[in-house]
């Protein structure tokens, strides 16, 4: 077995323990270390440059819209205020009440042994147009109640014809003491005043019920 | 491996140092970064929800704009169909040529009131009261429809029409009727 001597030992030895100099590991970990937080510090920084462009791009686009919709939103009241008087314009031509119509209707239904001498009526202003009417006048026949009588459900039935709700009832019937003459004939008469109700249009929605609260 | 005592403080004071730098790269340098990114886009994630009802209101806007736009159209229409001028200059003559027929009396049309339409902004509410002394019922009813139709802001509240004492084939008729008329 040959003998290996070493002479260097000494060297080599104080070699390892200046590469293991834990002072110079240390440098060397923290120059490490600082390298990489560097590194991230400055990608961070390249992030918040990027989301400062996209808030200023924001901040931009805000400053732009906000006023536009402010003064926008004070318009659309006037066009509100536009649309709405033409609406209601619109609604108060459309559901007005024609008398012309109404005349036709009644003088349609009278007939030569029945003479009105007076029609009087009021539309009552709402949603739901009401209208009173007061017809007066004489019927003349063999039985002039009976003349009346189909006078008013005349008059009814032709106005169901045209409005929603009709009624005809009579306010005063009576035989009056002067006669008619109809064709020739002498005829006993009667005075009449019918009150005629129409209403047409539509009646608002009922409210829905409420929970009572237990 | 043994260190000797003025390696240990060197140790000592390159880890204190160490630790120093860390602490001031965290609290000086990354720290305000962060937190700078962290403000912008909450200020960002703010502004959002203001920048899509800013967006949703134009678009609204636009939208009433033009139904508003249409309603003016509508609203010139109607406005061509009264003349100028005050409405009692231009009316009453108006009633008494849709009214004039063979044997009937001039009408006579009073000006009742005048108040502004609440509901309807720029109109006022005008009343009158029409007499009609003398007329015959069927040519009435007519020259009736023709002025309903030709007055679509016109609306008759009360009618009358009573039998002639002194000429029975002839009656006369009052009405009361409100019109909306433009300012």
């Amino acid at each position: 077995m040959a003998l290996r001597l070493n002479l260097y030992h000494e060297i080599e030895r104080d070699k390892r323990a200046k590469s293991r100099d834990p002072l110079k590991l240390g440098i060397l970990a923290v120059l490490f270390a600082g390298a990489g937080m560097l590194s991230y510090y400055f990608w961070q920084l390249g992030v918040l440059r990027g989301v400062e462009q996209d808030y200023r791009l924001t901040r931009a686009q805000f400053e732009e819209l906000v006023p536009k919709a402010e003064a926008a939103k004070k318009s659309e009241q006037e066009w509100a205020n536009v649309v709405k008087a033409k609406e209601r314009l619109l609604e108060r031509m459309e559901e007005r009440f024609y008398w012309a119509p109404f005349l036709a209707q009644v003088s349609r239904v009278v007939e030569g042994d029945v003479q009105i001498t007076k029609l009087s009526g009021e539309v009552q202003a709402a949603k739901i147009r009401r209208c009173n009417i007061a017809v007066e006048g004489v019927a003349a026949g063999h039985d002039p109640r009976k003349t009346a009588e189909q006078l008013r459900v005349a008059i009814r039935d032709e106005l169901q014809t045209r409005f929603r709700v009709v009624n005809a009832t009579f306010r005063t019937l009576e035989e009056s003491p002067t006669p008619a003459s109809i064709n020739g004939k002498i005829q006993g008469t009667a005075l009449f005043q019918i009150q005629i109700q129409v209403a047409s249009g539509e009646e608002a929605p009922p409210k829905p019920p409420t929970r009572k609260k237990r | 491996m043994k260190l000797g005592k003025e390696e240990t403080k060197r140790l000592f004071l390159a880890g204190t140092f160490a630790l120093a730098v860390v602490y001031a790269f965290f609290n000086g340098l990354l720290g305000p970064v962060l937190r700078d990114q962290v403000a912008k886009r909450k200020s960002i994630a703010e502004l959002a929800p203001q920048i899509q009802a800013a967006k949703l209101a134009l678009a609204k806007a636009q939208e009433s704009e033009k139904a508003a736009q249409s309603a003016k159209d509508v609203l010139a229409q109607i406005a061509q169909m009264t003349p100028h001028g005050a409405p009692v200059a231009w009316f009453p003559p108006q009633v008494a040529a849709a009214f004039k027929t063979e044997g009937s009396d001039k009408a006579l049309t009073r000006l009742v009131g005048e108040t502004p339409e609440k509901e309807i902004a720029g109109y006022d509410r005008v009343s009158w009261a029409i007499e009609l002394p003398r007329i015959e019922f069927f040519s009435f009813g007519q020259a009736l429809a023709e002025f309903e139709n030709s007055h679509p802001l016109l609306e008759i509240y009360s009618l009358s029409i009573e039998g002639n004492r002194e000429a029975a084939e002839t009656q006369r008729v009052l009405m009361s009727a409100q019109h909306l008329i433009k300012k």
